[in-house]
């Protein structure tokens, strides 16, 4: 490796590194601390965050330059990793998710009687290491270590609640799917090794067209991208491997959970797009009609589980999962006859994330805010009453659940007109109108809260809930994230600008 | 090595493998099936010697055989309390279905290979250097070198993880 | 009759296959892990079988990759399931029931 290579690697990974290093400086800090409760630990948790926060916000402004700076893709490390907008940009939305999740988690973690230790956030940095080499990788193998060290971050964080028995148990679940999921990553990769003799995602088409044997894409290279996509769907909780997931929410404490709404799913989301986008394109059309059932059973069995929950994170962890099959339409249309289809599709799969990513860092700030530190479930009765006592909490929350029902004026609807018009024009009329149909069922549980919260008074008189010591940080997160579901909604167009640049550059 | 005896080890030990596999999956003791499962492992390695793959069999055969299904042994030691459960309840209808599921997706899985690999079935001679240590290093430290990077962020992660989950079950325990 | 790359794919898959029924009939959360080690264990041999058939022993790079990150997920996974037996007492997972909804 010459030095002019090492040197725009070092440049290239800079993010990476910066996480890296953080992370082992917290274990380092939290290992050297003697104490693990009492002042002890705040005063670790407290150094913890704001090295963590420095970290976050260096990457986010290393990936913005990054964005600014790059000519076009660049492949380094004999090609291993892709250095393009797309990785740049999906590392600046990582970072700032990054941030926001350390907002929300702030009450978590400070308060006095919380079991959290410094770790939590070395873990979050380390699931930023995993979800931007998903981003940038261009060799499967390595995505496949990035989807590993995410995964693995997320079960370690879902278990950090210690002494919760629901903590441990959501944990192992989640583990057992993950390894499941993984395995099949790894057989499908040994597959389309065998179809395409590389695992290159840039090399896979060119490599295939010389490879295929006889008429059609060849048989293990199919095997091997069903069995990606079995994964990959498994990580993104959809249909038939999704029993995961309310699991996990629910023994989640509520930043975690934040965190695997909108972090894990970017992250997977990116990959997917990438894997389809730049390498199975060619031969998408054997498995759209597949995913079009998947994402029509996804969204409608989602809905109606959703219905029937009282439990709110459970709740929104279905909603989760019905938001998985719409972004799961802009997949299937990237594959599309039209022009720019592949361009168009993944400016809206990305703003659709980003627009995720604000409505749920809103709603998950708000849950912060009603009972922090105590890790207890949060039904729908326990809003009852909440609407005019706490004017602010109540009209921010509504807004978010509007705009995750798809309300016009918020980023939700923005997001979701994007991919069913896209979706239009690419001849998939169906997909559509059962997209728009399980919106409107959709429409009544996220209703059931706000009118909960406005229309019905709690029996005992009191509001079941007490906002207490709720920490400053999710309520100036939960007035962010507001904000910009609001002006997102508005002008859509800044970030589908650059989401667009950012795929037409990159693919 | 003659054709007929490469032909005979795989066979032996392929059927082996595959005997034991089933027997991890069907016992109901788990230190049973962790033995077996040991066993398919040392069959796998032999395999990947038949495939040429020396380093790839003599790792399988040290890490996998040797300390990751020990760790495995351990575990099920240290948690062993009648834990056992019978075969009786192990089938129920929706496994059966599952089974055959199973067993379906094996048969297609396997004539869409054997249909596709059109490659007239033999190997093609092996180089010089197939599969020895130094291709093999120098494949990691090269071409592949930020995986072996990448995973080192994943063992530490692991680590991490490790520390975490075991000293506040201690803490748990003792205060 | 000579052994092909057929022969390998083929007992690789019904491997797979068996980890695959192993994690839906079993419900010792051991023994379920075990069948994934299984799962893992046949990617490994399509993996080293195609490699052969390419004359391409870089590859066998991915094979040790496999390894390390079966390792990782062991022992992950074997603290969670200490972890877990402290506070259940069981290694049953169909008594996991905590959650539920």
């Amino acid at each position: 490796m010459s030095k002019e290579e090492l040197i725009i690697g070092l440049y290239s990974l800079a993010p990476l590194i910066i996480a890296g290093i953080t992370a082992a400086i917290i274990l380092v800090i939290s290992a050297a601390g003697e104490s693990r409760a009492g002042s002890g630990r705040l005063r670790a948790v407290n150094a913890a965050e704001k090295l963590s926060y420095l970290a976050f916000t260096a990457m986010a402004f290393i990936s913005a330059v990054h964005f600014i700076k790059i000519k076009g893709p660049l492949t380094l490390f004999h090609n291993a990793v892709f250095f393009d907008h797309y990785s740049a940009a999906a590392g600046f939305i990582f970072s700032v998710m990054g941030i926001f999740t350390i907002f929300i988690a702030a009450s978590e973690m400070k308060s006095e009687s919380s079991r959290f230790q410094p770790e939590y956030y070395a873990l979050l940095l380390s699931a930023a290491i995993g979800s931007l080499i998903m981003a940038m990788a261009n060799d499967l193998l390595a995505a496949i270590v990035g989807i590993e060290i995410l995964s693995f971050s997320t079960y370690i964080l879902c278990a950090l609640d210690n002494k919760n028995k629901r903590a441990v148990e959501g944990a192992f679940k989640y583990f057992l799917t993950g390894a499941a999921a993984g395995a099949l990553f790894l057989f499908g990769l040994a597959h389309i090794y065998g179809g395409a003799q590389t695992t290159f995602i840039s090399e896979i088409p060119s490599m295939a067209a010389v490879n295929v044997q006889g008429p059609g894409p060849g048989a293990p290279l199919l095997i091997g991208l069903v069995f990606i996509t079995a994964a990959l769907l498994f990580k993104a909780a959809a249909v038939p491997f999704h029993s995961w997931a309310p699991d996990a929410y629910d023994a989640a404490t509520v930043s975690v959970a934040a965190f695997m709404t909108y972090f894990v799913k970017a992250a997977v989301f990116i990959l997917i797009f990438r894997i389809f986008a730049a390498a199975f394109i060619f031969m998408a059309s054997s498995i759209t009609g597949v995913l079009s059932v998947i994402a029509v059973i996804t969204m409608t069995l989602a809905n109606i589980a959703a219905l029937y929950q009282n439990n709110l994170k459970r709740m929104l962890a279905y909603s989760s999962i019905s938001h998985t099959a719409y972004m799961l339409i802009a997949v299937i249309c990237s594959a599309g006859v039209y022009k720019n289809a592949v361009a168009d599709c993944g400016a809206y799969i990305i703003f659709y994330l980003v627009s995720y990513f604000f409505i749920n860092a809103a709603i998950f700030s708000a849950l912060a805010m009603l009972s922090p530190g105590e890790n207890r479930v949060h039904t729908i009765e326990d809003l009852k009453g909440l609407g005019f006592k706490k004017p602010f909490f109540s009209a921010s929350f509504s807004l978010a659940l509007l705009a995750l029902a798809g309300i016009p004026a918020t980023s939700g609807f923005i997001a979701k007109f994007f991919i069913f018009y896209n979706a239009f024009l690419s001849n998939h009329h169906a997909l559509v109108l059962l997209a728009v149909i399980n919106s409107l069922i959709a429409f009544y549980y996220y209703i059931k809260i706000i009118m909960a919260m406005y229309m019905q008074k709690p029996e005992s008189g009191e509001t079941a809930v007490s906002f207490g010591n709720a920490g400053r940080e999710s309520a100036i997160c939960l007035a962010v994230s507001s904000a910009l579901i609001i002006i997102l909604g508005v002008y859509p167009e800044v970030i589908v600008k650059l989401a667009k640049l950012a795929v037409i550059s990159s693919f | 090595m003659p054709m007929l005896i490469s032909s005979a080890v795989f066979y032996i030990f392929a059927i082996l493998s595959v005997i034991s596999a089933i027997l991890t999956v069907s016992v109901s003791n788990p230190v049973k099936s962790a033995v077996s499962m040991i066993f398919c492992l040392f069959c796998l390695a032999i395999i990947y010697f038949t495939l040429g793959a020396h380093f790839a069999g003599i790792i399988q055969i040290l890490v996998y055989a040797g300390a990751i299904m020990v760790l495995f042994l351990f575990v099920i030691m240290l948690l062993e309390k009648r834990n056992n459960e019978s075969f009786d309840d192990i089938i129920s209808a929706p496994k059966i279905i599952s089974l055959v599921l199973a067993v379906i997706l094996l048969t297609a899985l396997s004539a869409a290979l054997a249909a596709s690999t059109g490659h007239s079935g033999v190997f093609p001679a092996a180089a010089e250097s197939f599969g020895t240590l130094k291709a093999v290093g120098s494949s990691i430290f090269k071409k592949y070198i930020f995986v072996f990077e990448a995973l080192s962020a994943l063992i530490l992660v692991a680590i991490a993880g490790v520390t975490l989950l075991s000293a506040k079950n201690s803490e748990g325990d003792n205060k | 009759m000579t052994i092909g790359l057929a022969h390998y794919l083929v007992l690789a898959a019904a491997l797979f296959i068996i980890g695959l029924i192993g994690l839906t009939i079993r419900k010792n959360i051991i023994v379920l892990f075990m069948c994934v080690e299984l799962m893992l264990n046949s990617a490994n041999l399509t993996i080293l079988a195609y490699a052969r058939q390419f004359n391409d022993s870089d590859f066998h790079a991915a094979a040790l990759f496999v390894m390390v990150i079966a390792a990782a997920e062991a022992a992950l996974g074997l603290a969670l399931v200490v972890a877990m037996f402290r506070y259940r007492g069981t290694a049953d997972s169909t008594k996991l029931t905590l959650l539920k909804g």
